[in-house]
C-alpha cells in the first residue's frame, strides 16, 4: 500500500480514483475566482478608466438586435458546415482519386488563407456573380464554407481513430459502407472528436464577428457602432465579449454533458 | 452444407497465400480448417466469406457462386454469419444493441422486432443479465458469445469463425467451445479455423489441413489428426500436441 502523507493544502489535491471532498471543491472555487477576479479588477483600477455603462442605456435595443443575428448566423452555419465538413471528410477518404484530391485542395485553401480574404473575395466576386445579393445570406454561406474544412479535418481523424476491425465486423454482417458510416463508424467517431469539435464550434460563432466587413448589423459591427456613437469604448466591448460568452459557454458545457454521457471504457 | 472449391488463388502483394486450391465436399455439417500460421486457412475462411475477392479460381457454397464484385458481395455477406478471432463486437453499443442492430440495418425489421430475437437469442445462450452491458464490462468470453449470436440473429445458411478462441484465456475458451458444440449438436453447418486439435475430433465431420498455399490433406478427424498420411501434417500434429 502506498502512503500519502497529507497536511496543509494537500487535501486540494486531486488524486485518480478519488472525488475531492465538499470543502475541496469550495475552497478550490473560490481561489479560482478570487485569482481572476484580481486579474481583471489590478489592471481595471490601475488602468483609471472611469466604468460608465449609463450612455449605452438608450442603445440596448442595437445589441440585443445583434446578439440575435448573430446567433442566427452562427446557429446556420454550425448546421450547414456540420453537413458541408462531413461531405468534405467523406469526399477526402473516397476512392475516386478525382473526389479525393478535389476535397484536399479546397481544404487546404480554405484553411490556408485568412478569413477576412475569403469573405471579400467570396462576396464581391463570387456571390454577385451569381446575383446573391443578401449579404446575410452570403455571409451564412461563407462562413459555413470556411468552418466546414476545420469541420472536415476533425471528422476525417475521428473516422480514421476507429479501428479497422469495425469496419471489417460491420462489413461481415452485410451493411453498406453508408450503413457503416451512419452506424459504427460515426458514432464511435463522435465520441473521441467532442472536444475539438466543441473548439470549432466555438471559433465558429467567434469568426462571425469578422462578417460585420461585408456590413452585417450583427453583434460586433452594432456594438462598434454604439462605441463611436457614444464613446465608451470600453463599455461597449465589455458588453460585446459578455454576448459572445453567453453563446459560447453553453456549447461547451453541453459537450462536457454530452461527452460524460456517451461515454465508454475501450 | 455443400461447398466446391476450385483452382483458388489469393496473392497478397507478391505473396501467393492460396496456390490453386482445390476441394469437393457434400453432406457434411461442419469443415474445420487447420495447419500452421500463414498456410492459408485464415485467407480462405475470408474468401468463404467474401471479405476477399481471389486472384483466380471460384467458390460454390450450397449451389451459390460466392461472388466477386463489390455489389453482390455485400448481399451475399447477409446470408452467411461471421466471428472474428477478436474485437466483433461494436464498443459504443450494448450486448442487446450489438445484436438488434443488423436486424434493422440489414433486415430492415423494426425495433422491437429485432429487440425480441435479441432478446430471446441471450437468453438462449444464459446471457440475459448482460443485455445492457457494454462490450468493455464484459469477460473475452462473453464477448465472443455474444459475437456467436449476433452472427446467428439473422439466421445465416453457414456459419464461419476464424480463430474465435485464440484470443481468449483456457477457461473463457471452453466456454465458447461449448457454444459452438451446441450449435454443432442442432445441426447447424459450420466452418471454423482453430487450433484445438481435441475439439476439432469432437466436432468436426472434415478436417483440411492447409500449408504453404495447399491443402495438405482432408479426411475425417481421426485420419488427419490421428493417422496423418503426410510428412507437414505429422510434424503440425506433433508440434500442436506436444504441450
Amino acid at each position: 500500500m502506498q502512503t500519502t502523507q497529507r497536511h496543509g493544502l494537500s487535501f486540494l489535491r486531486t488524486r485518480p480514483g478519488e472525488t475531492p471532498s465538499r470543502s475541496a471543491l469550495t475552497l478550490s472555487a473560490t481561489l479560482a475566482a478570487l485569482l481572476l477576479v484580481a486579474f481583471i479588477a489590478i489592471p481595471m483600477h490601475r488602468s483609471g478608466i472611469q466604468w460608465d455603462f449609463s450612455g449605452l442605456r438608450e442603445y440596448w435595443r442595437l445589441y440585443v438586435e445583434g446578439w440575435k443575428t448573430t446567433l442566427a448566423i452562427s446557429a446556420a452555419a454550425l448546421a450547414l458546415s456540420t453537413v458541408l465538413g462531413l461531405l468534405l471528410a467523406l469526399a477526402k477518404g473516397s476512392p475516386w482519386l478525382p473526389i479525393q484530391f478535389l476535397a484536399r485542395t479546397l481544404i487546404e485553401l480554405l484553411r490556408g488563407t485568412p478569413f477576412l480574404a475569403q469573405i471579400y473575395l467570396f462576396f464581391y466576386i463570387l456571390a454577385h456573380s451569381v446575383h446573391l445579393e443578401n449579404r446575410y445570406l452570403a455571409g451564412t454561406l461563407i462562413l459555413s464554407l470556411f468552418s466546414s474544412a476545420y469541420l472536415a479535418e476533425i471528422l476525417r481523424a475521428g473516422i480514421e481513430s476507429v479501428s479497422p476491425s469495425q469496419i471489417e465486423s460491420a462489413q461481415a454482417l452485410g451493411f453498406t459502407p453508408a450503413q457503416t458510416y451512419r452506424h459504427v463508424l460515426l458514432p464511435q467517431a463522435l465520441r473521441s472528436i467532442l472536444p475539438p469539435l466543441a473548439g470549432q464550434f466555438v471559433s465558429l460563432i467567434k469568426d462571425s464577428s469578422l462578417l460585420s466587413i461585408i456590413g452585417l448589423n450583427e453583434l460586433t459591427q452594432n456594438a462598434k457602432n454604439v462605441a463611436s456613437y457614444t464613446f465608451s469604448n470600453f463599455e461597449s466591448y465589455f458588453l460585446l465579449a459578455a454576448g459572445y460568452l453567453l453563446l459560447t459557454l453553453p456549447i461547451a458545457l453541453g459537450t462536457r454533458w454530452l461527452e460524460k454521457k456517451i461515454r465508454y471504457e475501450n | 452444407m455443400k461447398i466446391s472449391i476450385s483452382n483458388l488463388t489469393k496473392y497478397f502483394a507478391k505473396q501467393r497465400v492460396l496456390d490453386s486450391v482445390s476441394l469437393h465436399l457434400e453432406n457434411i455439417r461442419s469443415l474445420v480448417l487447420m495447419g500452421p500460421s500463414g498456410g492459408g486457412k485464415s485467407t480462405l475462411l475470408r474468401l468463404i466469406a467474401a471479405l476477399e475477392t481471389p486472384d483466380a479460381g471460384s467458390i460454390t457454397l450450397n449451389h451459390s457462386l460466392v461472388p466477386q464484385v463489390a455489389a453482390e458481395q455485400i448481399p451475399y455477406r447477409r446470408t452467411i454469419g461471421v466471428v472474428f478471432q477478436a474485437f466483433n463486437l461494436f464498443p459504443h453499443l450494448s450486448a442487446l444493441e450489438n445484436i438488434a442492430l443488423p436486424l434493422t440495418v440489414v433486415q430492415q425489421r423494426t425495433r422491437s422486432e429485432a429487440r425480441e430475437i435479441a432478446v430471446a437469442l441471450l437468453k438462449r445462450f444464459q446471457l440475459e443479465n448482460h443485455a445492457s452491458q457494454k462490450p468493455a464490462t464484459l469477460s473475452g468470453g462473453q464477448r465472443q458469445r455474444i459475437a456467436i449470436a449476433r452472427a446467428l440473429a439473422t439466421r445465416p445458411s453457414v456459419l464461419l469463425m476464424d480463430e474465435p478462441t485464440s484470443a481468449l484465456d483456457p477457461e473463457m475458451t471452453s466456454e465458447v467451445l461449448e457454444m459452438i458444440q451446441e450449435l454443432r449438436h442442432e445441426g447447424r453447418d459450420l466452418i471454423l479455423v482453430t487450433h484445438e486439435a481435441g475439439f476439432a475430433k469432437q466436432a468436426a465431420d472434415t478436417v483440411a489441413l492447409l500449408s504453404g498455399g495447399k491443402i495438405v490433406e482432408y479426411g475425417t478427424p481421426q485420419q488427419v489428426l490421428e493417422a496423418p498420411n503426410h510428412e507437414i501434417s505429422r510434424s503440425f500434429f506433433r508440434k500442436i500436441l506436444k504441450y
